[in-house]
């Protein structure tokens, strides 16, 4: 059998299939005693797919010994990892280039660079060396290597680059893909259309640009630059198959052929997976074996799977069940599995969560995301990690310039788009608000646009919608006479119109808490109410409609109240709670539905054990060791310790106790007054102090729970009269215990006399 | 008429603010019942006493009918002409 029927025959065997030009070249370079050892083990030891070596057939011209020794020096220096069916290209290349420029690349730029564009490793020392001599001022890192990696001559990319400067086009390597002569038509071209000049367009020469510009223009598809990796000729049957399935037609899409994305929607039919955009970063083959993976590793299909191979989602799997993660997410696929593993043993040592968007950064930013946060001395914030280290520091200070308080919010966004939302709160001189952060500038505009001209007052939850979105909300709740506030805007405009409808069909008020729910819901939680009997209460909301049946069915069986404070807690808890309840002879009402059973059997023994008596329902109000500081502070002073005391906080508590102690005496330390704020108490003890009247205070503490403005107003009116500010009894005269409507009344009256009389 | 929440804050501090949003139900629920039992100028009182609206409103009830039996039957006057009366009610 002569050479060229050897390597056919192969190439059947394989079902490989090559156009005429590279079959051509196949079998002209390829050594039929070395061709299927090279397949077999890229196919069936490293599992790349056909496809894949379809658009790279170079690497069948090797020696299975010299594609095994690149992919060993990959594997050594942690390069494997990437998706290797797209860099094939790689273990084509002679093994002393390889060498050579990886240890070139990673002494004069860093290995970082490596990672980021492998397929610098096919390019000669010398190549690159000589572009950066001459055009390395002009070109970031990134840039000059991945021009290096270009099949442009030195001269080529001297002309494209004088092109560029001379259009000012941004200078990226995906340029360097065309001519010089066809980078001048593409942006001459971009230039008459208006069209946006990005890198990605050069993926298409001119003539090919203008045909998907035209196609995309007679059927209407808004162009973007994802697109334009493309080819055209598949379009019109993938746009199909895409509108058939309801998939969003993007340019992850659009790069595949009609069959793979049938393939693809098929294998998500078949294991009942919700299609996502990202399984199209896959094959179908590497997507079944991505599939096996999880069935046998008993691990639910997540589909940031389908960006790594089988190989690197079992490495990842493993590790995580290996670290004690069960609930694996997609944030663990965001890095590679080395990452992976060595961020999560960060993590462990500084004793954070490892899930979540931790896995968006590698184990050094994290460190170093911690570490500014020891520097700065502020809390570590988990939404931190959205961001890299120099942006975690720099919206640190933007927060401290500008004195906000650190909080999570801030680091939704980049620290420009901060900058710039922030200006536009100044400009309209409105207080910032964090959870502006999840619009962009623009939108956070139009959104403080909208609401200026509609007289809508400025709440946080507005910045959880769209403008557009906005604007509907607002017109919704007009049109039905719902005063609007921030918490409308918890739901898109069609499931708040949903609810509105569900509540004038049952002709019930809406309420804030239906917020919670959807309407199916709500209707289902009024028909649980009308088989029971049982008015609908608005705490009920805050259940599912499952949760609201089993607890008014607890209540039946004990005998309890159903009121809105019960739905507090879910039902298993509701239960524990009136068990305690019932055990420790305590009513089962009100704030008690705020605390665990823990917290209330503490509460008790506190209560018994420093005041010998059952603790009263205002006590819950607070956790135990606020209770035990609370009565503590007031055995100390001496203070009757009332229900309204624990509506405060023992540090706020003991600042008032102090500031009164310190500043008038003992003897003013009677509830009516310390549950008032310490600023009011400033003003009017030392204005009645100045009247030498404070002591009255102690007799007739109600006057404190005026303004200084309503004392005095008060004060020209008793003088009007022509009665005393504090009365023979020492009390404060009737007139500063009259409720503010009655003072507005009599007050009225006695101007009315004294006009009639004048 | 609405709540003068910058009154309140003045006289009780700010956290009040947050502890009536928190308790909205049974504030408005206490609300209604001195609606219900003729007071007009419920917001006024809320405003003079936050805290003991944001009771149980069984134990509310409980507390305002004893007082308003105690009144007797011009109990809306008497509370009008001296509001410190509700502190039965409050404490």
């Amino acid at each position: 059998m002569d050479k060229y029927t050897i390597i056919i025959n192969i190439l059947e065997k394989y079902k490989l299939k090559f156009n005429h030009e590279r079959k051509k070249q196949i079998l002209n370079y390829a050594d039929p005693n070395e061709l299927e050892y090279v397949l077999d083990y890229l196919i069936n030891d490293l599992k790349i797919s056909p496809r894949s070596i379809e658009k790279c057939p170079s690497v069948l011209y090797r020696k299975v010994s010299a594609v095994k020794n690149n992919y060993d020096f990959l594997k050594k220096n942690n390069l494997y990892s990437y998706t290797i069916n797209n860099c094939l290209h790689i273990l084509a290349t002679e093994e002393t280039t390889l060498k050579d420029t990886y240890e070139y690349v990673k002494k004069t730029f860093g290995e970082k660079y490596i990672n980021d564009n492998t397929s610098i490793l096919k390019v000669s020392k010398e190549r690159i060396e000589r572009i950066k001599k001459l055009y390395g001022q002009l070109l970031d890192i990134k840039t000059l290597l991945g021009v290096s990696a270009s099949n442009r001559s030195i001269k080529e990319i001297g002309e494209i680059i004088k092109t560029c400067i001379a259009h000012k086009v941004k200078i990226t390597s995906t340029i360097f893909k065309q001519s010089p002569q066809e980078v001048k038509k593409i942006i001459e071209y971009c230039e008459f259309k208006s069209i946006p000049i990005t890198g990605s367009i050069f993926h298409k020469n001119k003539e090919n640009l203008e045909k998907l510009v035209n196609y995309c223009e007679k059927n209407h598809i808004k162009i973007s630059s994802s697109m334009y990796g493309c080819s055209v000729d598949n379009f019109d049957a993938i746009i199909k198959k895409c509108r058939e399935n309801n998939i969003t037609i993007a340019a992850l899409v659009l790069r595949l052929n009609p069959t793979d994305i049938e393939n693809i929607i098929d294998i998500c039919d078949e294991q009942n997976i919700d299609i996502s955009i990202s399984m199209f970063r896959s094959t179908p083959e590497e997507m079944k074996r991505i599939i096996e993976v999880c069935n046998r590793l008993k691990v639910e299909v997540n589909e940031s799977m389908f960006s790594k191979s089988s190989i690197e989602v079992e490495k990842i799997i493993n590790i995580c069940h290996s670290n004690n993660i069960d609930n694996i997410t997609g944030s663990h696929f965001k890095k590679n599995s080395i990452e992976l593993e060595k961020t999560i043993k960060m993590c462990e040592k500084y004793k954070i969560p490892k899930e979540g968007i931790v896995f968006y950064r590698t184990a050094e930013e994290v460190e170093e995301i911690i570490k500014i946060c020891a520097r700065e001395n502020i809390p570590l914030q988990t939404s931190m990690f959205n961001r890299t280290p120099e942006e975690t520091e720099e919206i640190i200070r933007i927060a401290k310039l500008n004195k906000f308080k650190i909080s999570g919010g801030l680091f939704r966004n980049n620290s420009n788009n901060l900058k710039r939302i922030i200006t536009i709160f100044k400009r309209s001189k409105i207080p910032f608000t964090p959870s502006a952060t999840y619009r962009s500038p623009k939108e956070v505009k139009k959104i403080i646009n909208i609401c200026r001209n509609s007289n809508v007052k400025i709440t946080p939850n507005i910045f959880s919608r769209t403008p557009q979105e906005v604007k509907k909300i607002i017109k919704l709740c007009r049109n039905n006479s719902l005063e609007i506030t921030g918490s409308y805007f918890q739901k898109s405009p069609d499931n708040l119109e949903n609810i509105i409808k569900l509540c004038k069909k049952n002709n019930i008020p809406i309420k804030k808490t239906m917020l919670f729910r959807t309407s199916d819901e709500i209707e289902d939680i009024l028909e649980i109410c009308k088989n029971y009997n049982v008015t609908p209460q608005d705490g009920m909301y805050k259940r599912t409609p499952q949760e609201v049946k089993e607890i008014i069915d607890i209540c039946i069986e004990k005998g309890i109240k159903v009121k809105s404070s019960i739905f507090r807690k879910k039902p298993l808890d509701f239960k524990k709670v009136v068990d305690t309840c019932i055990k420790l002879d305590i009513p089962p009402t009100g704030s008690v539905y705020r605390r665990t059973v823990e917290e209330i059997e503490e509460i008790y023994k506190i209560h018994m054990d420093l005041l010998n008596s059952k603790p009263t329902p205002n006590t819950f109000n607070k956790k135990p060791s606020e209770v035990e500081k609370i009565i503590k502070l007031c055995l100390e002073n001496d203070i009757n310790i009332t229900g309204t005391i624990y509506c405060k906080d023992a540090y706020e508590l003991e600042d008032t106790i102090n500031y009164i102690k310190n500043n008038f005496g003992k003897e003013y330390l009677i509830p009516q007054v310390i549950i008032e704020a310490k600023e009011h108490l400033q003003i009017i003890m030392t204005y009645l102090n100045g009247k030498n009247i404070l002591k009255t205070i102690i007799n007739s503490p109600g006057i404190l729970r005026l303004t200084l403005t309503e004392i005095i107003d008060r004060e020209v009116y008793v003088n009007e009269l022509g009665e005393k500010m504090v009365t023979e009894d020492n009390k404060f005269n009737r007139v500063f215990g009259w409720s503010r409507k009655e003072y507005a009344k009599k007050k009225k009256e006695l101007h009315e006399n004294l006009g009639r009389k004048k | 008429m609405k709540l003068d929440l910058d009154k309140i804050k003045e006289i009780y501090g700010e956290k009040i603010i947050y502890q009536l949003d928190d308790n909205i139900e049974e504030l408005i629920s206490n609300m209604k019942y001195l609606l219900h039992l003729g007071f007009d100028d419920v917001y006024d009182i809320v405003s003079l006493y936050p805290y003991m609206f944001i009771m149980d409103e069984d134990l509310f009830r409980e507390k305002v009918d004893i007082l308003i039996n105690n009144l007797g039957v011009e109990y809306i006057e008497k509370l009008s002409l001296d509001t410190s009366l509700w502190e039965e009610v409050n404490g």
